[in-house]
């Protein structure tokens, strides 16, 4: 286990440099440099200059990168272009809708994905197995902002059956609270949903067309048992690995759904941010996200191998 | 379905007739080819074709349901609808076939170089493409296109930089086993150079996935595409654009409801197509 952790660590951590240094590029490359963009075109040197020696961006790149990330490993990711606050100021706000909707958009996904996914396998040879099949086909490319934007209207703006009119705090009312995020988390998850179900539909088609599942069966082992104790047990792998890249396409749902139901969550600080030419928010939104989804990838493989017995053996 | 599939699994194939995943155009095949080229076909002729300028408005004649002058009506500014989703399809169009090729001309490369070279510079670019993966898609389209300024050609470049990495991934897993191959041995062997057996050796032999990925990253970047629209870093506006008047119409979704729909609907059915179509490919190339 700890030999795998270390082997893993010598993957994420080059890893985890670059991504520091992606996010950084971003003030890189904006066209005129950051204090043009600021401004908006304004071309007096001696606001430029202002600005520059203000924001620290006189200095040579590697200069700026080496204090920027200095600062980000003491948790401070400099001061938002925008606000004149401390970027950490601007996110933190931000980040209870966002962990509410990602996290229970991710465990609905894995609940509906993995029972529906079964029904799938389980029923693969009729009508109904087919048909969520081909359904999960079109859920994974469905594009949110057009589902999203179909169900706000039809459910919320023409039957007023929920809100779609912001995000409501949980002291603000328990009830009103769950209503404001159903049909964000309903929605974000679908894309997920899909993905899941068709992975462990086929996962768990392979473990029952196996040879050792029809020997079960061949030896009188009841249906419950072959699909919940053996077939299942063999799908839970894969999901397990797609868990960072289904937090990954949450977080990049999260874009659209926080501006399509108004919610105060990171997605809309990014939209925020573009908008008002906030870079340093941007930068650290981005970092933000690529590490959380780089450590998620890093648990999952340290999970994996700790349940799984052929991998704690070809690693050991 | 050979013998022993056959024994193993207890199904059997007809006898004498191709089973069905053996056939290429089957009529969904056919069906996605067609819309396809539909699109491209609208994108390329909108000028000569559409029966309004789609920046014309009318403010007598807004929302007008579809007619036989508007045929899917008119949008909050008077503007046919029908109009603006073939112009659309000229930026939908233009904008995929820019992602596709800036992801194809930096992925093939990359992966040829990281897979046939091997060593350090498979290993720090491996680790480079685990990095721009790890940000989430359109989070960082979102990103780049925002400091770069938006607008239609650089936001597809920025998508294309973004999905390279795929494309260098799945080429450099399929170049690993080639490098071992025993007709590179030979070829090496009589003298063949390096540049020359990696281009007529190596990469035709590893190429086929990296098609229909291709086709599957094209469809994500119509919709990621539509999305930046929709966000209003596509196409800047007034010009029509499937995402960004998608965004639009959803402001008077009351009023107009069918103006939501309809371009909801053209992206679907494009971007599925292509997908479709990527599908297929894998079935023709044999592609696992």
């Amino acid at each position: 286990m700890m030999r795998m952790f270390l082997r893993r660590l010598r993957v994420v951590i080059p890893t985890l440099f670059l991504i520091t240094l992606l996010s950084f590029m971003l003030r890189v490359i904006i066209p005129g440099g950051p204090a043009d963009a600021l401004l908006g075109g304004s071309d007096n040197p001696d606001t430029i200059k202002m600005i520059n020696e203000r924001y620290g961006l006189d200095r040579p790149v590697w200069e700026q990168y080496l204090s920027w990330i200095g600062g980000v490993l003491r948790g401070d990711f400099g001061i938002s272009y925008a606000t004149g606050l401390p970027v950490v100021d601007v996110i933190a706000p931000r980040l209870a809708s966002t962990l509410e909707i990602v996290g229970f958009g991710m465990v609905v996904s894995l609940v509906l994905g993995m029972a529906i996914g079964m029904f799938a396998a389980i029923k693969r040879e009729t009508r109904v197995g087919r048909f969520v099949f081909a359904a999960s086909g079109l859920g994974v490319s469905v594009p949110v902002f057009w589902i999203s934007t179909m169900c706000a209207g039809i459910f919320g703006a023409m039957l007023g059956l929920l809100p779609v009119n912001g995000y409501v705090p949980w002291f603000s009312g328990v009830s009103a609270h769950l209503q404001s995020i159903t049909m964000p988390v309903l929605l974000i998850a679908v894309p997920p949903t899909a993905f899941t179900i068709r992975h462990v539909r086929s996962a768990m088609v392979a473990a029952l067309d196996s040879p050792y599942v029809r020997a079960a069966r061949a030896m009188g082992v009841s249906s419950a048992r072959i699909h919940f104790d053996l077939a299942l047990r063999n799908a839970v792998g894969p999901v397990i690995t797609f868990i960072p890249f289904l937090a990954s396409t949450l977080v990049g749902e999260l874009v659209i759904i926080d501006v399509v139901f108004v919610l105060p969550g990171l997605g809309a600080s990014i939209v925020d941010a573009v908008h008002f030419r906030d870079f340093a928010a941007l930068q650290a939104i981005v970092l933000l996200l690529a590490v959380a989804v780089v450590m998620l990838s890093l648990i999952a493989d340290l999970v994996l191998t700790a349940i799984d017995p052929r991998r704690r053996k070809a690693v050991s | 379905m050979t013998i022993a599939q056959q024994i193993t699994t207890g199904r059997t194939a007809p006898v004498g007739k191709r089973t069905r995943s053996d056939r290429v155009l089957t009529p969904t095949v056919v069906f996605t080819l067609a819309v396809v080229a539909l699109v491209i076909a609208v994108g390329l002729l909108a000028p000569l074709i559409a029966p309004f300028d789609p920046l014309t408005t009318n403010s007598g004649n807004t929302f007008a349901s579809p007619s036989a002058e508007h045929w899917l009506g008119t949008d909050q500014a008077g503007r046919d609808v029908l109009s603006r989703l073939m112009y659309g399809a000229t930026a939908s169009f233009r904008g995929t076939a820019i992602a596709v090729a800036v992801f194809m001309v930096i992925g093939v490369p990359w992966g040829l170089a990281a897979g046939y070279l091997g060593g350090p510079f498979d290993e720090a670019s491996m680790r480079l493409a685990d990095a721009i993966l790890s940000i989430p898609g359109l989070v960082l389209a979102v990103a780049i296109t925002g400091v770069v300024g938006s607008g239609l050609n650089m936001s597809m470049v920025a998508l294309g930089f973004i999905f390279s990495p795929s494309i260098a991934m799945l080429l450099r897993s399929n170049i690993l086993p080639i490098r071992r191959a025993d007709y590179l041995l030979v070829a090496r062997s009589l003298g063949v150079s390096n540049l020359r057996a990696a281009f007529r050796h190596v990469l035709p032999n590893a190429f086929a996935p990296v098609l229909v990925q291709a086709c599957s990253l094209a469809s994500i970047a119509m919709i990621v595409q539509a999305a930046l629209g929709f966000l209003g870093l596509g196409v800047n506006p007034p010009h029509p654009s499937w995402g960004g008047d998608l965004a639009d119409a959803y402001l008077f979704f009351t009023e107009a409801p069918f103006a939501t729909v309809v371009p909801g609907l053209v992206i679907v059915l494009a971007a599925f197509s292509i997908s479709r179509i990527g599908d297929a490919l894998r079935a023709w190339l044999h592609v696992g």
